[in-house]
């Protein structure tokens, strides 16, 4: 399974972070839009250049969750 | 002068009187007295069965004489209004009757005062006559013979009162409750005919439960009031709207992004309470910053995120710290107690001064609740087991309350039972569920129903206590 990175941006930044995201070729995006949270799948990319992003909050590795 | 003059207290009269008899006279004595002296025929309360009477009664007469009391009700009349200052020559004390009202809206410290006092007037009558029983209301009475057999984790919360004077109206409805957790076995029995909105968010698996521990945790919160094959009443919100996020695979395990997701399905579906039994490991300082904000929007949305602290601390010795995502300041982390209200052994405490607290502790030990076909029922440890009990009580509050997001949150704490441990451990307490004092009738002509036919092994009554 391939780690997840979880981003969580401004308000209203939704689409623009999107945007940006695909820009710079990471395709596999899902958007949470009522917390405003976004799942990439980063290929070769770094978590620095992420957070460089205009509107990205945080960035995170998704971690393992059990019961 | 004053702009906030007080408004004047008008008292307001019947039209009655109220004499008061010289001390040491019999009835029979002074309504002879009475009658020679003002013309009137007054009766005693003896000429009532029992000395009850009812203002049609009173009517009929010219007054009436309470026997044990030695006061007599003198209704206005011409032939009265002549008689009455008569009375005062003869030892006895007269008083117009007042008109009053029973108490509206009181403040909160007072309503309380009055409620204990009632409370505690309403005891000491059982211990001094016996039992008293409540004037039912089918419906009402119904409820509560399906609700007598319950596990001691919802009479420790309340959601079961073990005791007359109070009873439990709230069910649930109207709230949204979504469980993020295995799936939900949709064959059992306790839930057939239960409408649940269901998503998986595991890559290749059904909401089916494969694992269990996700039915498990659905029964406690939104289990039903009574089944025919379950020992005792498990299930809190019964008829709350159930919503199944799948985010955890049938082998008990998932990732940060279907949580997330699930969440994010539970707040699009205007949940009102999302429970959540379980957790990643964590050993350094710190909290997701994703998640605080994912939380933080979803209390400004109205919805509360409740979730399990862990499991991973081996008391006395070993006390870990709260997982994630319970950590999160804006998720209620929840803390795991056993019937003797200790702190569970496994159950994960707050390390941090500023984050990753306890935030209410709940029922975690030995917790009987639905779980997969074919075991159909099971007794499991965990704060996993104390999450949904929050979850349920949460949906009770948000029906009884109106309170949303973090004034939901906020009632939760607020009226969460102390308990003599760390708030480290159990933080603002045991959580507690929304009850109404009982209005009991006089005079008591029936006895209660005190064992439910369908749970006859447990009748109500105080929480059993392990001995060890």
């Amino acid at each position: 399974m391939k780690t997840k990175w979880l981003i969580s941006v401004q308000d209203g930044a939704l689409d623009a972070v999107v945007s940006k995201l695909k820009q710079t070729g990471i395709q596999e995006v899902e958007i949470l839009d009522s917390i405003g949270v976004i799942l990439i799948v980063p290929g070769n990319h770094k978590i620095a250049d992420i957070k460089k992003i205009d509107g990205v909050l945080s960035v995170e590795e998704e971690r393992d969750i059990s019961i | 002068m004053s702009k906030t003059l007080k408004k004047e207290e008008k008292v307001e009269y019947t039209g009655r009187y109220l004499v008061l008899l010289p001390e040491g006279s019999n009835t029979s004595d002074s309504i002879n007295q009475i009658n020679s002296i003002s013309g009137l025929s007054l009766k005693s309360s003896l000429e009532f069965e029992n000395e009850f009477f009812t203002d049609k009664d009173l009517a009929k007469t010219d007054g009436i004489v309470l026997d044990k009391l030695g006061i007599a009700i003198v209704n206005e009349k011409p032939k009265a209004e002549n008689s009455i200052s008569s009375f005062g020559d003869n030892e006895m004390i007269v008083e117009k009757e007042r008109v009053v009202y029973a108490i509206g809206m009181l403040e909160e410290s007072t309503q309380n005062y009055v409620e204990g006092y009632r409370d505690a007037v309403n005891q000491l009558t059982n211990a001094l006559v016996g039992t008293e029983t409540e004037d039912y209301q089918y419906q009402e009475q119904q409820s509560e013979v399906e609700s007598v057999g319950a596990t001691w984790g919802l009479k420790a919360t309340n959601v079961v009162p073990t005791t007359f004077l109070r009873y439990n109206p709230y069910n649930g409805a109207g709230i949204k409750v979504a469980i993020l957790d295995t799936g939900f076995d949709f064959s059992h029995p306790d839930f057939a005919g239960r409408p649940i909105v269901h998503q998986s968010f595991i890559s290749g698996e059904s909401t089916q439960d494969g694992h269990g521990h996700g039915t498990h945790c659905t029964g406690t919160a939104c289990g039903p009031l009574s089944s025919p094959a379950a020992s005792e009443r498990y299930g809190i919100a019964y008829a709350a709207s159930i919503y199944i996020g799948k985010v955890l695979s049938n082998g008990g395990s998932g990732g940060d992004g279907g949580i997330l997701a699930g969440i994010n399905w539970a707040i699009a579906n205007r949940c009102d309470v999302v429970s959540m039994s379980l957790r990643g490991y964590v050993t350094g300082a710190g909290y997701s910053a994703v998640f605080e904000t994912a939380a933080a929007r979803a209390l400004a949305q109205g919805t509360l995120i409740i979730a399990a602290a862990g499991n991973d601390s081996a008391r006395p010795g070993v006390v870990k710290q709260v997982m994630h995502p319970a950590n999160c300041p804006s998720i209620m982390a929840v803390g795991a107690v056993d019937v003797n209200m200790n702190v569970a052994n496994f159950s994960n405490g707050g390390l941090y001064p500023t984050y990753g607290a306890v935030d209410i502790a709940a029922p975690g030990v030995n917790v009987y609740s639905s779980t997969k076909l074919p075991t159909k029922y099971a007794s499991w440890n965990g704060t996993s087991m104390a999450t949904p009990h929050v979850a349920g009580i949460a949906a009770l509050w948000a029906q009884a309350s109106g309170l949303r997001g973090i004034n939901l949150w906020r009632k939760l704490t607020s009226t969460a039972k102390a308990l003599p441990l760390p708030g480290r451990d159990v933080g603002a307490g045991l959580v507690q569920a929304p009850t109404k004092n009982r209005l009991i009738k006089f005079p008591i002509d029936k006895l209660p129903i005190l064992v439910n036919p369908k749970f006859p092994i447990d009748p109500i009554g105080p929480i059993e206590k392990i001995i060890r």
